[in-house]
């Protein structure tokens, strides 16, 4: 008997559809915005500072208003859409590489290696994170780049703990013990039998990890710790027009709902994930 | 000469944090010796937790033994097991496979079957890629499946069929031996005696050797040669089937035996029970361990040392009460009172 296909049972999870939409929406703008954006999302022009969005003024040029210096909201949220999908994605992808791995030796290893390997997760775990990553972009200089990797460093322990729950649920299993039992390395019992086995949840850790992987950078961003203003990423945009939130309040509404979205966007799509994958991996029973 | 020879088998697990000086030990295997003939079915009984499957799985080095020493024929050339090193132990292992219990647990979900089967030949570079269909559609063939479900995953098949790919897989790098560790106890009653079946049938056709662990003495009657009976740790009891059926000697045995059921209405049942509570491994009565829940039990028996004791006819037993009377002069292990 064959099992529904992957994107069969996707369409049963209207959510996760949802949320995969969004995020394409948001690729979508930012694919588009290498190649055309309305204005330039740099171009500073004084004359036209505050710029009312079409919605509100029929005759703007602008879709969604201009900010402080006159430049265009809507062409900077979509260039902030390549940085911030870039940022979700990459911290997401080195920090669950770099967790797994620990988390699986650890997991495997048992023993001191273990012990040693949690204890210091803990202690990283115990300090505030966004504390953590400000004390490290301080460190290293307030830039987008080490703001990425303060929050990369600072997620490390959430994916090591999960691949090693999972490491200890799949190295009990007696398949395990066959693969011993026929001579199998190591190297490749975690490769072929324990990996494989821990992906489902790992998938799902990864996905919602990159809203808050994005959330976080914004906020390093927001608290001036990320890269210059003229650079669109959307939590500085906001920072930037924070003051003048009561004469033009609709500047701050475009960098704040795409942050927003883009969460929701991962949010779901992980929750539907885990859902179309986690009875299929277990098996029948 | 056997194809295996294990000799005062012990295997002790500690627990207790690194910190704390008192570290209780569980004496899981206590002093297990036996012999297993090429050809032949060698069965270990017991209850839960008399250590029956961590004495298998010490002899393939699946845990770690403490004490002791098992002695293979490997093509004539003898070797002891708990002497090999890393190397040399991944070698011997083509030697020596395993069957086990869990229908469910034992197959990796994300391989499919041929992969499953044929995992071993690959390990060992015994197998071209290429040929990896081929040998798993023989493999699935000689276990009385259809060459076609090689393609399938595991979750696609009953349990009976899931024991068949795990005898499969065991079959794969052709040992001389197989410690089936009770491989038909998760099964229907109907997928048992297949399975059950289709061991003999390939013990057959390719003299294996099984040490073949169970609970369940029906099964085991239909395909043990000789049986050894374990309580706590030690071995009580063994002896060629019929006659270990037929006339059980120590007062475990006939405990156990006089609870199988049987299909004949006639014969009027007398079930022996047993007192008390099992006992703990971590803290085994003092003698003989058994003399707290024995019908037979005297004074004596808590000083009782229990040692196994030729009999003669193939037989021995740990029994003081047994033996004191029965000693043969060419026992090698004589008690000493």
């Amino acid at each position: 008997m064959k099992e529904t296909p992957f994107w069969r049972r996707m369409l049963k999870h209207p959510m996760a559809l949802i949320g995969a939409a969004a995020l394409a929406m948001f690729a979508l703008a930012a694919l588009v915005s290498f190649v055309y954006t309305p204005h330039n999302p740099r171009e500073v022009d004084l004359d036209v500072q505050h710029q009312k969005p079409r919605l509100m003024d029929s005759d703007s040029d602008y879709w969604l208003g201009t900010d402080n210096v006159g430049r265009d909201i809507l062409s900077r949220t979509m260039a902030g859409a390549r940085i911030s999908l870039r940022v979700g994605i990459l911290i997401v992808v080195c920090a669950g590489l770099i967790g797994s791995l620990l988390g699986a030796v650890a997991g495997y290893a048992g023993g001191w290696i273990d012990n040693l390997l949690m204890r210091i997760l803990d202690i990283m775990m115990a300090l505030p994170g966004i504390l953590l990553a400000i004390v490290i972009v301080t460190i290293l200089g307030p830039s987008l780049q080490n703001a990425m990797i303060a929050v990369t460093i600072v997620s490390i322990p959430l994916y090591a703990r999960v691949m090693r729950a999972e490491t200890l649920r799949v190295k009990s299993q007696e398949f395990v013990e066959a693969a011993r039992a026929l001579g199998a390395s190591d190297f490749r019992i975690l490769v072929r039998a324990i990996l494989p086995n821990c992906a489902a949840p790992l998938i799902v850790q990864i996905t919602l990890g990159m809203g808050t992987a994005i959330l976080e950078t914004a906020g390093l961003s927001y608290l001036g710790l990320g890269d210059e203003p003229s650079v669109p990423e959307w939590g500085r945009m906001i920072a930037e027009e924070f003051k003048y939130i009561r004469e033009a309040w609709w500047t701050v509404i475009p960098p704040l709902a795409s942050i927003s979205l883009t969460t929701l966007g991962f949010n779901l799509l992980g929750d539907g994930l885990r859902d179309i994958l986690d009875p299929r991996l277990r098996g029948r029973s | 000469m056997p194809l295996l020879k294990v000799d005062r088998l012990k295997t002790h697990f500690f627990v207790g944090s690194p910190f704390r000086r008192q570290k209780t030990v569980i004496r899981a295997v206590d002093g297990v010796s036996f012999e297993l003939e090429r050809g032949e079915t060698l069965a270990l009984v017991g209850e839960s937790g008399c250590g029956k499957t961590t004495a298998a799985r010490s002899v393939l080095r699946l845990e770690e033994p403490t004490a002791g020493s098992a002695v293979f024929d490997l093509d004539g050339e003898l070797v002891s097991i708990f002497d090999l090193d890393k190397e040399s132990l991944r070698r011997w292992r083509r030697k020596a496979q395993m069957a086990f219990q869990d229908p469910f647990g034992s197959l990796n979900p994300r391989m499919n079957v041929a992969d499953i089967v044929t995992e071993g030949l690959r390990i060992h570079r015994l197998c071209r890629p290429s040929a990896k269909w081929e040998r798993a559609a023989e493999l699935l063939e000689s276990v009385g499946m259809d060459a076609r479900h090689a393609a399938l995953y595991p979750h696609e098949f009953s349990g009976g069929q899931r024991q068949r790919i795990g005898i499969a897989r065991a079959l794969a790098l052709e040992p001389d031996l197989i410690a089936a560790d009770e491989p038909v106890s998760a099964l229907d009653v109907s997928a048992q005696a297949q399975v059950v079946n289709l061991m003999q049938d390939l013990q057959e056709r390719m003299g294996l050797s099984y040490l073949f662990i169970s609970h369940d003495l029906s099964v085991v009657r239909h395909i043990a040669d000789r049986v050894a009976v374990m309580y706590l740790g030690k071995i009580v009891e063994t002896g060629p089937k019929a006659e270990l059926y037929e006339n059980p000697v120590h007062p475990y045995t006939k405990a156990l035996l006089s609870a199988v059921p049987s299909l004949d209405p006639s014969a009027g049942r007398s079930v022996l029970r047993l007192s008390g509570d099992a006992p703990s491994p971590a803290n085994p009565p003092s003698g003989c361990a058994f003399h707290p829940r024995c019908p037979m039990a005297e004074a004596s028996c808590a000083n009782a040392p229990q040692t196994l004791v030729n009999i003669g006819g193939g037989r021995a037993v740990a029994c003081h009460l047994v033996t004191g009377s029965e000693e043969r002069s060419h026992s090698p292990r004589k008690e000493t009172k």
